[in-house]
């Protein structure tokens, strides 16, 4: 009997002594609530990745902007490579844009009305202030891939 | 003692004048009784293919036993064609001549693939020197054989006849028929053909008058003829042409021209392994000329700072562009293909295609 009662003893601390050890962690509010997510704003292009190679060096990225208003972009030149600029099919350089999913998006489309050009979102967004915008495409070969980062 | 001396010299002369003259007789006699020859006549094969195509090709073949016994012969055939083309598993041969001298010898049938397996008789390979080499006849084919007009990446495949032919005394025309797939790899080859017996194999002699081309020996011959070779590829090289060189190429691997294209100029890589006429110069530029779909052409060539290469490593000069933009090619036209040189700054050195002199030429490249 007394054995039993020093068992139950031992169990019963290990037990307390687990709960002394929970931790606790700050969370974004918009993490836990389903916000629509928003980035509009003025971007500009910091770097662009080939393949996974840095081109950063070889073009002036910053010159590429890109602006995006509730619906609609436009882009700050057009002899900087971007999908919407591609010569095989009609380029454009303003038009609509739309998310997959306005809650927790991983594509994004840009379109003039007749082309439809999508974009993946190489980077998660937050549903506001985001910082930073990740492109990935294809240009022309389907094998070749470049991943654009945007930053406000 | 004198005199026995003279009549022991004069023996001697006598003896080697009569083996001279004895000799000097029979040697026709002896090339008419030891000698058979091969004589290819006409090749009939496709002027173009494509890529993948079945196609069939014909060795029209004499042979002439001349008189000599020439029994348990086998027959070897060797094919050259682009090592891409991989003529051991994508061809098949057999060969058809009127003899029938005997049922178990016969003077048609499949050929196989040579073993190369040289314990066995009839794979060992006879030399120029006609005595065995200890090769197989692939490897001799390879060793002895020139490869026609191709720069390179070619190779001979030997064949076999199953069986060994009874082919003594007579004269016939037969045929060897050649079945393969056209590979992928090469815009342009020549192709070529040997024929020959186990028992001479490559033993060089004088070839008969009526040999159709260049043929080395009486005892075997060699053809080659080109054929063109249709949707091979964006990176076909043509055999026949200059062995390409590496001085230009584009990255990334697989591009179109609305991709972003890294154009690299090695100047260590010219003409038969050489340099090119910019080796350790201080600066390069690009010049370059775009072909559009509309049939126009753009073309960048004055050396500006936009064209300016970049040095990346030993004599490796590098330019990254997004073709349309550095053209500034307009709505509704794209660039189908660019062609490329590379200059010093003044333009008084300019590099184009070593071995063609004309522009570096690339077309898109996605597969």
């Amino acid at each position: 009997m007394r054995n039993i009662f020093i068992i139950t003893l031992i169990f019963s601390l290990a037990l307390f002594s687990a709960c002394d050890d929970a931790e606790t962690f700050d969370v974004r509010e918009d993490a836990l609530i389903d916000y629509k997510v928003e980035i509009n704003g003025e971007w500009s292009l910091h770097s662009i990745h080939r393949n996974g190679t840095d081109l950063s060096g070889h073009f002036n990225a910053s010159a590429l902007t890109l602006s995006i208003s509730d619906g609609s972009f436009t882009l700050g030149s057009s002899t900087l490579p971007f999908p919407t600029l591609k010569t095989s099919g009609t380029p454009f350089a303003s038009g609509n844009w739309s998310f997959d999913d306005d809650f927790k998006p991983t594509n994004i489309q840009f379109t003039n009305g007749s082309e439809i050009v999508p974009a993946g979102l190489s980077m998660p967004l937050f549903g506001k202030n985001n910082s930073s915008l990740g492109l990935q495409f294809s240009l022309g070969c389907g094998a070749t891939t470049y991943v654009y980062h945007f930053k406000k | 003692m004198f005199i026995t001396l003279k009549n022991k010299k004069m023996r001697k002369l006598n003896f080697n004048y009569k083996t001279f003259l004895v000799g000097f007789l029979a040697l026709p006699l002896v090339f008419l009784f030891v000698t058979s020859c091969f004589d290819i006549t006409d090749v009939t094969q496709p002027a173009s293919a494509r890529a993948g195509e079945s196609i069939s090709i014909t060795v029209k073949v004499n042979y002439d036993s001349e008189d000599t016994d020439q029994n348990y012969r086998f027959l070897i055939f060797g094919m050259l064609a682009p090592k891409s083309w991989d003529l051991a598993n994508n061809a098949t041969v057999r060969f058809d001549s009127s003899i029938n001298q005997s049922p178990d010898r016969p003077g048609s049938g499949n050929m196989i693939l040579d073993p190369q397996d040289v314990s066995f008789w009839g794979n060992k390979s006879r030399g120029l020197d006609g005595e065995e080499s200890g090769n197989s006849w692939t490897v001799d084919m390879n060793e002895i054989l020139d490869i026609g007009e191709n720069y390179g990446e070619s190779e001979w495949v030997a064949f076999r006849s199953e069986s060994p032919i009874d082919a003594s005394q007579t004269s016939v025309d037969g045929t060897i028929t050649v079945t393969l797939t056209v590979g992928e790899g090469h815009s342009g080859a020549q192709l070529g053909y040997w024929v020959g017996s186990h028992n001479d194999g490559f033993k060089q002699e004088d070839s008969i008058d009526s040999s159709t081309q260049d043929a080395k020996s009486r005892f075997w011959d060699t053809h080659f003829k080109n054929i063109t070779i249709t949707g091979a590829g964006a990176t076909a090289t043509d055999l026949t042409g200059p062995a390409p060189t590496f001085t230009a190429f584009i990255n990334p691997e697989g591009y179109m021209f609305d991709d972003i294209i890294t154009v690299r100029f090695d100047a260590k890589e010219g003409l038969d392994g050489g340099n090119t006429a910019l080796y350790n110069v201080g600066a390069v530029n690009m010049n370059a000329t775009v072909l559009l779909g509309d049939g126009t052409t753009i073309v960048k060539a004055d050396r500006d700072a936009a064209s300016s290469m970049t040095l990346v490593g030993n004599n490796i000069w590098e330019i990254t562009l997004w073709p349309p933009g550095y053209f500034g090619v307009t709505a509704g036209n794209i660039i189908t293909e660019i062609h490329l040189s590379f200059s010093n700054p003044d333009g008084s050195i300019i590099v184009r295609n070593p071995g063609y002199d004309t522009d570096i030429e690339f077309g898109a490249n996605c597969q």
